[in-house]
């Protein structure tokens, strides 16, 4: 009784039903469109870590791209003997094929001689082309020329990546 | 089966006073003999669980009439839904099977005349079946379907002016 | 005065009073058109005579017996599906129910591919929170898509600097295109 029942139930409501399965195929994405989607969308973010001396002599570098979607943001963390800098870069693709790249940046660090450490944060929006390129300088900007230190920056690039590639 | 206001009456008195109308009434509307012992039972079965509620047998029978009826034309607007055209097909009567001239022209008679009742409208075919097939007369059709006597008398009417323009009398043979 | 169709059509089923009836009756013999109109109607009348359908008695006898018997305490109906009444709002409940059991359940067994291969990088120190070498496949878009599912979750870069000296802050830290930097210098 209870299957001829949901029988009755299934031939009287089998719109609901098919309606429902229309519905769930939206969750089940079509690889065609995904794709589609993806290819307008997707991004390459290369980023190459620099310590540079007050001469601006490249001592060390590090180059990493990583590939990710309008929106979807890219973590970077270095961290050092006494530093912390993690930078999160977010990039939007604007209805002019720009893009908005919004960049917040935290520093921690700590002096030599002592257990404490200090916080920095900035945040920033820049309106930038494919392959232009945007510097971070966590530590800010090497301002005296005579002293030997060190100082660290970060090249950011957005490019449109299509056939995707990577390090 | 006579049964008088005010005399106290069984299930089985009911059943005998208005069963042969009932069945008359909803097989015009289904055209389908099983289907519609099916509803007239159903219709007798929901009466058993309510008929303390109805003050004489007079009232009883309105209320069955008016129950099939609404179950007749429920069950063929649900299976017209359903099975559209082949429902439709099966509804516009028996197949000519006589080589007979005779009987060819009675059986296309029969047949036009239930398709032309079929496609009139349902407040005027649920009338005129009532009154054709259910015996009827306005004052019970009125109380059936809780309408004046001037209207059953207006929808009559206006049914068999439609029916006449369906079936074009001018070429049908009466017999 | 021609009588109306509908005064006509009560006359044939006679529902008319007595005294109307005689005064119909009267005109029709003086007015063809009023005839006519009637002889239709009882045409119309002859038609539904011709399509009636009698019942047998053993037609009645059978549908009492079913009745009686669905109607006694403690016995099955006859026809038992049919017999079965559901209310339209149990009816929808058990809808409603269907479906969402039909859904959890559809939801429940879409397959996730949770076993996704990583590569590791080869410049520079390049670690993930659990310090295991890691890249991410991007030859194509559909792996993408694929790790997008896995991995809903910022992608992390993690930088071990080298440790040849302390670092010190030199001023606010600083975000600006590079082109502005080197018009600056």
């Amino acid at each position: 009784m209870i299957i001829l029942l949901v029988v009755d139930l299934v031939k009287r409501y089998l719109f609901i039903v098919l309606l429902f399965f229309s519905l769930s195929s939206v969750y089940s994405v079509d690889i065609n469109d995904a794709l589609k989607y993806l290819e307008n969308n997707v991004l390459n973010i290369e980023i190459i870590t620099r310590i540079v001396d007050e001469n601006s002599v490249v001592i060390w570098d590090a180059h990493m791209s990583r590939i990710t979607i309008s929106g979807k943001s890219v973590k970077v963390k270095l961290q050092g003997v006494n530093l912390l800098v993690i930078t999160d870069i977010t990039p939007y693709i604007r209805n002019d094929s720009t893009i908005l790249l919004v960049s917040q940046g935290e520093i921690w660090i700590g002096s030599p001689d002592s257990e404490e450490m200090n916080h920095y944060s900035t945040i920033k929006s820049l309106p930038v082309s494919f392959g232009e390129s945007v510097l971070f300088f966590p530590l800010g900007v090497i301002k005296a020329m005579n002293t030997k230190i060190y100082n660290i920056e970060l090249e950011i690039l957005v490019s449109q990546n299509i056939s995707g590639s990577g390090d | 089966m006579d049964v008088g206001e005010g005399q106290s009456y069984t299930f089985r008195d009911v059943y005998d006073l208005v069963f042969p109308v009932l069945f008359k009434v909803v097989y015009h509307i289904i055209r389908d003999k099983t289907i519609a012992e099916d509803l007239c039972q159903e219709a007798f079965i929901r009466y058993y669980n309510k008929r303390v509620s109805l003050p004489n047998i007079t009232e009883s029978k309105y209320w069955l009439i008016r129950v099939a009826k609404n179950l007749a034309f429920n069950y063929r607007k649900r299976k017209l839904r359903e099975a559209g055209a082949v429902y439709r097909l099966k509804q516009e009567g028996p197949k000519i099977q006589e080589d007979n001239q005779y009987d060819l022209i009675k059986e296309e008679t029969k047949a036009a005349v239930k398709g032309a009742v079929d496609s009139l409208p349902v407040k005027y075919r649920s009338v005129l079946i009532l009154k054709e097939y259910g015996e009827l007369n306005y004052k019970e059709i009125a109380q059936i379907l809780h309408i004046s006597e001037n209207n059953v008398k207006i929808r009559v009417y206006r049914a068999r002016v439609l029916l006449e323009k369906n079936l074009n009398l001018g070429d049908l043979h009466v017999f | 005065m021609c009588f109306k169709g509908q005064t006509l059509s009560a006359y044939v089923d006679g529902e008319i009073d007595v005294s109307q009836c005689t005064e119909i009756e009267v005109h029709l013999e003086l007015c063809d058109g009023c005839r006519k109109k009637v002889d239709l109607l009882n045409s119309l009348k002859g038609q539904f005579k011709s399509l009636g359908e009698d019942i047998d008695s053993f037609t009645s006898e059978a549908i009492w017996t079913r009745i009686t018997h669905s109607t006694s305490p403690g016995k099955g109906l006859g026809f038992w599906h049919r017999g079965f009444i559901i209310s339209p709002s149990l009816m929808l409940t058990f809808s409603f129910l269907f479906i969402a059991v039909l859904g959890v359940g559809l939801f429940f067994t879409i397959p996730r591919d949770t076993s996704f291969q990583l590569t590791s990088d080869t410049s520079g120190s390049l670690f993930n929170t659990e310090n295991f070498p890691l890249e991410i496949p991007i030859d194509n878009v559909e792996k993408i898509l694929s790790y997008f599912d896995i991995h809903d979750e910022p992608l992390e870069i993690f930088i071990q600097l080298p440790s040849t000296s302390d670092f010190f802050i030199q001023g606010e830290p600083l975000f600006l295109k590079k082109n502005d930097y080197i018009a600056g210098r």
